[in-house]
């Protein structure tokens, strides 16, 4: 084991506890001046990554997935409006919020995204199927006003409701007590009595494996306290700086949370082990860390502005990742969610009419469409081919670039004769729909109709 | 080219005859004409790029009558058909059997001429994530005019 501990490349040794009391260690990567076998060992267990899929931050639509492997960027189609920057991962499914509006994006199936109600916040529950949110109202909040607190499964379904008055929700104990920044309360919203320790500990920032609390006297304060609420023990983490610590982010059951904190790296609680206490680590980067999220893998993705690493929590190692460009990752879903099945749905516009070959092409799918229905609700698919009728989708195309002059598109400016009066009804424009050419039109249906 | 425009009520058109204002002019002498200032920039919707596909479709809940009349399908094996063939939403459509939420029917001497739908893409809702129908009359010919259209909202 290297000797440089504390401030080089101390790594293997993190998590061999052997404490009763929650433990701090700070790890400390900085610049590696000399290597040594066992360091270079651990670095090597950094586990080999299978290609990501990240959901990322982006512009218009504010959501895209993308692989890391060969870059590809598409656009994800999420109900919301605002930016997307914060994302939780639970059991089935991912939470993505876009402004104040949470979406639950099932585990196969990007198409099949649930709107639950807006919200404030969006944390874990002890449930990690089950997520907890604090209701927005569509406006500012008042002083003193208290806070809605709903308990919600991936399809929107209100399990439980409360007010509070204690602050904003942080998250849930497992002895069913709720957890806000100033204290705790029970879903009939009544304050319960506060935990011994916690008094005068400062905010709760996190509460991890519905046992652990973080508090802080504010997001820049150097020093943190870690509780255990069932055996009043208490830890203290120093920072070095006074950079401001981001919102936790959780792995899948809550049992763990990292935070960005900037030049200190990632701050890690860890409570994924029932036998021993909880650990906090600082894991230092060697860069100033804005982001970090969770991988499938149980490691964590560390983001600075340029500099990206992967941390493994069970070496201590640490690897450099190239991310693609312009890629603000918020969520993990490798094993979630296809990218491939997103590029096929975003088939290319055509901007000509169909050949007679791709539209007999079309049609066969079309019919394979048909029987695979027909089979599927058990009828003979001979007794619904009578009732077809044939008809021309429009099918609109996520593009970044602007349809050319005189392409068939939705929206936008029209091409039309110079000299054409816009329509207006009562003094008021309509709205320009569509602008389709004829014939594209023609060659997507059988010659009778377009006439 | 087909040009179509829909009264700007909110997104949800009165149902008149002049609630869609459609027109075909030449392909080849067209420029970008500007939005008139008094349109809303929230029903200036964004330029998207439309793929013209063949498409079969089946009668809606509203109008299955036909599919359930001789007994050999029922209303269960129905519901699980509507369920398999639906394509994933938007579906903007020409003609073929409208796709209704609400399931309503459509008048015998009418068929489906458009139907535009909730789109993401274009910002553009009908009602609580509906569609907006146009129909015409059966068996009137699209040229020269495009008179006599009438049109539903399907709420969602």
């Amino acid at each position: 084991m290297c000797r440089q501990s504390y401030t080089t490349c101390t790594l293997a040794a993190a998590f061999a506890h052997r404490h009763a009391t929650p433990t701090f260690v700070h790890l400390d990567h900085g610049p590696r001046k000399r290597e040594c076998t066992s360091c270079r060992d651990t670095l090597g267990a950094v586990s080999a990554l299978r290609d990501l899929v990240l959901l990322c931050a982006n512009n218009n639509p504010a959501v895209a997935i993308v692989s890391q492997q060969d870059g590809r960027q598409l656009p994800m189609f999420l109900p919301g409006d605002g930016p997307f920057d914060y994302g939780l991962l639970r059991q089935g499914y991912v939470v993505t919020t876009l402004g104040y509006q949470p979406v639950a994006v099932p585990d196969g199936q990007p198409f099949y995204s649930t709107a639950v109600p807006k919200a404030w916040r969006v944390v874990p529950s002890v449930n990690p199927k089950h997520i907890l949110i604090d209701c927005y109202r569509g406006r500012s909040k008042q002083n003193g006003e208290a806070n809605t607190i709903t308990l919600l499964d991936q399809y929107g379904n209100v399990l439980r409701t409360c007010e509070s008055t204690a602050g904003n929700i942080v998250g849930e104990l497992t002895s069913g007590e709720l957890v806000a920044e100033r204290g705790f309360f029970t879903w009939d919203g009544r304050r319960a009595p506060t935990k011994r320790n916690t008094a005068r500990a400062g905010e709760i920032i996190a509460v991890v494996a519905g046992r652990y609390l973080l508090t802080a006297a504010n997001s820049y304060a150097k020093k943190l306290v870690l509780i255990d609420t069932q055996t009043d023990a208490r830890v203290t983490v120093q920072r070095t700086t006074e950079t401001g610590l981001y919102s936790p982010v959780y792995n899948i059951d809550a049992s763990c949370a990292a935070f960005a904190s900037g030049d200190d790296g990632v701050l890690i609680v860890d409570a994924r082990s029932t036998s021993r206490p909880a650990t906090v680590l600082c894991h230092g980067l060697g860069f100033t860390c804005y982001n970090v999220l969770w991988l499938h893998d149980g490691s964590l993705l560390a983001i600075g502005n340029v500099q990206a690493a992967v941390i493994d929590l069970s070496s201590g190692g640490q690897r450099p990742i190239q991310l693609p460009k312009h890629c603000h990752p918020v969520l993990d879903v490798t094993d979630r969610l296809s990218i491939d099945t997103i590029a096929a749905s975003i088939l290319p516009a055509r901007n000509k009419p169909l050949a007679a070959k791709e539209f007999a092409t079309l049609q066969t799918q079309q019919r394979e469409r048909l029987h695979a229905a027909a089979t599927q609700a058990d009828i003979l698919p001979t007794q619904l081919l009578r009732h077809v009728s044939p008809g021309i989708r429009l099918r609109t195309v996520p593009s970044p670039k602007t349809p050319a002059l005189g392409q068939s598109c939705f929206g936008g400016r029209p091409a039309m004769p110079e000299g054409t009066r816009w329509p207006i009804k009562d003094g008021v424009p309509y709205t320009f729909f569509a602008q389709l050419r004829c014939d594209e039109l023609r060659a997507a249906v059988p010659q009778q109709r377009a006439q | 080219m087909i040009f179509i425009a829909i009264e700007p009520d909110g997104m949800h058109p009165r149902f008149d005859a002049d609630s869609v204002w459609a027109t075909y002019v030449g392909a080849k002498t067209v420029k970008r004409i500007p939005f008139p200032r008094q349109l809303d920039e929230q029903l200036r919707l964004p330029c998207v790029p439309v793929s013209i596909e063949p498409v079969w479709t089946l009668p809606d809940c509203g109008d299955a009558t036909a599919l359930l009349r001789n007994g050999k399908i029922n209303q269960a094996q129905l519901n699980a058909l509507h369920g398999a063939f639906a394509l994933p939403a938007p579906q903007h459509q020409l003609f073929g059997y409208k796709f209704s939420e609400q399931g309503f029917a459509v008048h015998n001497d009418q068929e489906l001429l458009l139907q535009l739908d909730s789109d993401g893409l274009l910002d553009v809702m009908f009602g609580d994530g509906g569609r907006l129908h146009v129909f015409k009359p059966k068996g009137m010919p699209l040229r020269p005019s495009l008179a006599k259209l009438t049109v539903e909202l399907d709420c969602g």
